[in-house]
């Protein structure tokens, strides 16, 4: 055995690879990387496509609630004519009618009877 | 090809329409020199594939990062090295071994693979690298096999050309001893 492995020529490593090893792995990672390429591609569209019905959305629900104001505030319009609220004349209307139920003919005559 | 400056490089990878076709001279263009830097360090052909496959993988990956300020082929070595070393330490860590153990494994594994045929010199020669702490073997390696010069040594492995030196001198005294040794 050889005392000094440096004192003289290089001793290479023994170490070996299968034949066309290079050849097979480069054309295995560039069928790999060109696999991975198109999944970034198809998820980047995606994406895309999801934000699009978002954006799409989302301008449907704007336009929507701003048609319902629109429409709520034109509907106070008719209700609210000259400043007489809608609800408010119901509730004079119920008034009205709650005074003629309660108030008989009888008590009414006796009333003015004692009036007079 | 191979007079791509790194500016180049960098533009080519950075163009989604060119990046695929780079790489792939890219993997032709440094395949073999990261092979058998991997192959040093890991010993066996298989483990090698393995690691070769995830080198290759994680820069594709990260191949954004890539900015052109430091050369491909260092940017390349980095990612092997620690890509090795963290395999190395998985196979130990798997295996339930320790730092001392390390050495005798190595060497089974590299005794029992089909892709090594050493004489008795160069396996010799083999042994005596196995015995060496990890960073002194990765010097040696690279020094020895490789004849990669310290700059660039240093570029990969992040640390000075003097202390690269100091290591590759302390692994050729270690192999000395251990071939007087065998008398």
């Amino acid at each position: 055995m050889k005392k000094d492995p440096f004192e003289s020529k290089k001793i290479s490593s023994g170490m070996n690879i299968p034949e066309g090893y290079f050849a097979e792995f480069h054309k295995q990672m560039v069928s790999e990387i060109s696999l991975e390429q198109n999944k970034k591609e198809i998820k980047k569209n995606t994406l895309t496509l999801y934000m699009r019905r978002v954006m799409y959305l989302a301008a449907m629900l704007t336009g929507l609630i701003f048609t319902l104001n629109v429409v709520s505030d034109s509907e106070n319009d008719i209700w609210d004519i000259d400043g007489l609220s809608f609800v408010s004349d119901i509730v004079d209307m119920e008034q009205d009618e709650y005074i003629s139920i309660s108030v008989s003919e009888y008590d009414l005559y006796e009333y003015l009877y004692a009036k007079n | 090809m191979n007079k791509r400056t790194e500016q180049e490089w960098y533009e080519l990878f950075a163009n989604e329409k060119t990046r695929v076709d780079a790489f792939s001279s890219a993997i032709s263009l440094y395949q073999e020199r990261i092979y058998w830097h991997i192959r040093r360090i890991v010993v066996t052909h298989d483990n090698a594939n393995d690691v070769m496959q995830n080198t290759f993988i994680k820069a594709w990956r990260h191949i954004e990062k890539y900015r052109g300020e430091a050369k491909l082929s260092t940017w390349l070595f980095r990612i092997a090295t620690n890509e090795s070393i963290d395999y190395l330490n998985e196979m130990k860590r798997q295996s339930g071994l320790f730092s001392d153990d390390d050495s005798l494994f190595l060497q089974e594994s590299l005794m029992s693979d089909p892709y090594f045929d050493g004489d008795e010199l160069q396996k010799e020669l083999q042994k005596a690298i196995l015995t060496l702490p990890e960073k002194q073997r990765l010097v040696f390696n690279m020094r020895y096999f490789e004849e990669m010069k310290y700059d660039k040594m240093a570029e990969i492995l992040g640390q000075t050309v003097g202390g690269l030196k100091a290591s590759y001198h302390l692994a050729q005294k270690k192999i000395q001893e251990y071939f007087k040794g065998l008398d």
